[in-house]
């Protein structure tokens, strides 16, 4: 019980304690205490989504920049794809190792296929059912 | 009745009174004013001043060439800028940029002195050109990624591709023609941010997608554009001319499949010389010479005026109202045929077949195989020639006209005229873009006009007459092992406009200069190709003659092409 001091300009005789029912403190009911049980839930809910929002919103960045540096990744090996591709690289490569592009043009032609009646007879003849030929001009 | 008396107080207090419920009405009125009447302007001002737009850059669409190679492409490159507000230490700054950016110190340092919050340092650098600076952390400097132009191949084809300008808009070249194809459309990023410039959580957050440019797929074989240029390059080098040219045209569809200047340029790094920039193939014309015999001998053919077999009597010069022309060297007065008249390249000869042709019908031959007018390729700067009227022509300009002089045309002009010829007369709209590829992959291709000019029979006379040429004619060192190609040789003096003839008053005059030009197709029988090559001003004496300058140049690309298409070996 906490003590009061008496109002100023009373003798401290003339106070008295005064008899009957002393006053309890107001009873919390199990229904305000879950109802604080939930406020307070939802309190730390709402603090918890908001740093997961933030979490969240933080992987976001991360992973845009990380796409980011991907797409540079990716374009500068589309880049590099490109310039190897190119005529002018193939070329001085192919110079280097010695190749020249050929005087003439050598011709391969291909029979038309022989009918599948046929193939027996040509294979018990050791031949080839297809036979191409090799020509210049 | 009494008349009541207001004391003193009651007064105070009633001015008092009246005061605050004056002000309370005042601050009610503007509250209904704001909450009310202003409401939506100034929600709006706010949001205005809390919201960012920033535009977001569409991806310019990629060229590519026949075979699906990149010739141009966007790529996405870091630009570096500094806030001079925020450089304690510009010298130092300026000393540890130099080096990595190749500038120098003091240039670097001036405009980092400067009273701006923004200056660019370099823009659009590759990543292992942008990380070594980020790496250095200099107060004051800053990062922004954009988006970059680059063509990976270097020069290969880059008169036809020209090239795009800082802000990436196309200055040159198909980048230039196709411009609205390319560019796309750019999207926007909006946000809230706060009066700090942070970014508002849950606030207002819209992204428009930038809607990326379609890509062209071009009808340029690189391999054989870049054989071409490099045959332009040791043509122009051999010879000392001030430029070479070559065309090669697909004839039953007149794709070009390559269009090759010397000298060239690259896009990555252009200079100052624009000069190089221009594709001279569709923008400087020449007098066409000899190459142009093809036109009057066809249309008098067409005409049923001569045939090959027909003979005349073909002195070394001729009279012609106030001119006199020449053959090439001189000779007695021989018979030749139509095919000799060609195969020899005989002006004379062909001016005798004018004389029967007449000037109205060779103009109107000249005009259907596209002299004198825009051929219509999709590339900007093109220019028509030039081919007057026939009303106007003179009494010998018929006999020059014949033998290809006082007409301007094109390189692609002339090589059209023989592709023309290769197609069974069946002249087309010259086009070096195949199809426009949307985002999804599907292709859209173009239009293209065509016209009959030759029947299939004179088309095939006069491509015999060509291969007479190259078997027995002028223009043998334009031979294929393995396949029958024809073509014609032409050796033009250079009109000078500011050149003063010798008695003359009013400048313009015939100089030293010469176009040494061969035009030819190949195989003879079935052609799929033409061909021309043109030496601009050759200085090296033995080499001024078609025959002798362009017509190995003209070898050598029709061989390799032949082989690049896989076209089978026919010569008998």
């Amino acid at each position: 019980m906490a003590a009061r001091t008496a109002p100023l300009g009373i003798p401290r005789s003339r106070l008295r304690v005064i008899p009957g029912k002393s006053r309890n403190p107001a009873r919390i009911g199990v229904r305000q205490l879950g109802w604080l049980v939930v406020a307070i839930a939802m309190f730390f809910a709402l603090i918890y989504s908001r740093i997961f929002l933030d979490r969240a919103a933080f992987q976001i960045t991360n992973l845009e920049g990380l796409i980011s540096e991907q797409e540079t990744r990716f374009d500068e090996l589309r880049l590099q794809v490109a310039q190897l591709e190119s005529p002018q690289r193939i070329y001085a490569e192919a110079q280097r190792m010695g190749m020249v592009l050929p005087e003439e043009a050598r011709t391969v032609s291909a029979p038309m296929p022989v009918p599948a009646d046929e193939i027996g007879e040509l294979a018990s003849a050791g031949k080839s059912p297809l036979i191409a030929t090799v020509g210049s001009r | 009745m009494g008349r009541k008396r207001w004391r003193p107080q009651h007064l105070r207090l009633f001015f008092v009174g009246a005061f605050f419920i004056a002000a309370w009405g005042v601050i009610a009125v503007k509250l209904v004013f704001v909450q009310g009447v202003q409401a939506q302007t100034l929600e709006d001002q706010a949001l205005d001043q809390r919201l960012r737009t920033i535009t977001l850059e569409a991806d310019r669409g990629t060229i590519y060439d026949r075979d699906g190679r990149e010739l141009a492409l966007t790529i996405e490159a870091t630009t570096v800028y500094a806030n001079p507000h925020e450089i304690t230490e510009p010298g130092l700054t300026a000393a540890a940029l130099s080096g990595l950016l190749g500038r120098p110190v003091g240039e670097i340092q001036a405009e980092l002195e400067g009273d701006t919050s923004f200056v660019y340092v370099a823009r659009k650098l590759l990543r292992h050109e942008a990380d070594p600076i980020r790496e250095l952390d200099l107060d004051g400097i800053h990062f922004v990624a954009e988006p970059k132009r680059v063509y990976p191949s270097g020069n290969l084809a880059a008169q036809v591709l020209g090239f795009v300008g800082t802000d990436n808009g196309g200055l040159e070249g198909i980048e230039h023609f196709y411009e609205d194809v390319l560019a796309g459309r750019p999207g926007q990023l909006i946000f809230e941010r706060s009066g700090r410039g942070r970014v508002i959580p849950q606030g207002e957050y819209e992204v428009r997608e930038a809607v990326r440019g379609q890509d062209l797929a071009l009808t340029i074989d690189g391999e054989l554009q870049f054989f071409a240029q490099q045959e332009a390059m040791t043509a122009r080098e051999e010879t000392g001319a001030k430029a070479v040219h070559i065309v090669v045209l697909d004839v039953t569809t007149f794709e070009v499949l390559a269009m090759a200047s010397a000298p060239t340029f690259d896009p990555n790094h252009i200079g100052r010389d624009s000069d190089l920039f221009r594709n001279r193939v569709v923008t400087d014309t020449f007098e066409p010479g000899s190459t142009q015999k093809l036109i009057t001998v066809a249309a008098a053919i067409e005409e049923g005026i001569v045939t090959p077999e027909r003979i005349f009597e073909v002195p070394d010069n001729i009279q012609v109202f106030d001119r006199e022309y020449f053959d090439f060297s001189e000779h007695e007065t021989q018979d030749m045929a139509v095919a000799d008249i060609v195969a020899q390249s005989s002006n004379v000869g062909t001016i005798l077949i004018w004389q029967e042709l007449g000037d109205e019908l060779l103009y109107r031959y000249l005009q259907g195989f596209g002299l004198g007018t825009y051929s219509g390729i999709d590339f900007p700067g093109e220019v028509p020639g030039v081919l007057q009227p026939e009303e106007k022509w003179c009494d010998s300009c018929g006999a020059s006209t014949s033998i290809g002089y006082r007409v301007a045309v094109t390189p692609l002009q002339m090589t059209s005229v023989f592709a023309t010829v290769g197609n069974d007369g069946v002249w087309m709209q010259p086009r070096v873009v195949d199809a426009i590829i949307e985002p999804g992959g599907e292709s859209a291709s173009l239009n293209q006009q065509t016209h009959q000019v030759l029947s299939a029979e004179t088309a095939g006379i006069m491509r015999q007459l060509l291969t007479g040429v190259v078997e027995s004619g002028t223009g043998q060192l334009a031979q294929v092992p393995g396949y029958s190609v024809g073509g014609k040789t032409g050796t033009t003096e250079k009109f000078e406009p500011d050149l003063l003839c010798p008695g003359a008053t009013v400048p313009g005059c015939y100089g030293d200069d010469v176009v040494a030009s061969f035009i030819g197709i190949g195989p003879s029988d079935s052609p799929r190709l033409a061909i021309g090559v043109f030496v601009d001003s050759p200085s090296v004496d033995k080499k001024r003659t078609g025959g002798v300058t362009a017509a190995p140049v003209f070898s050598r690309v029709m061989r390799f092409a032949l082989h690049q298409l896989g076209v089978p070996p026919d010569a008998r």
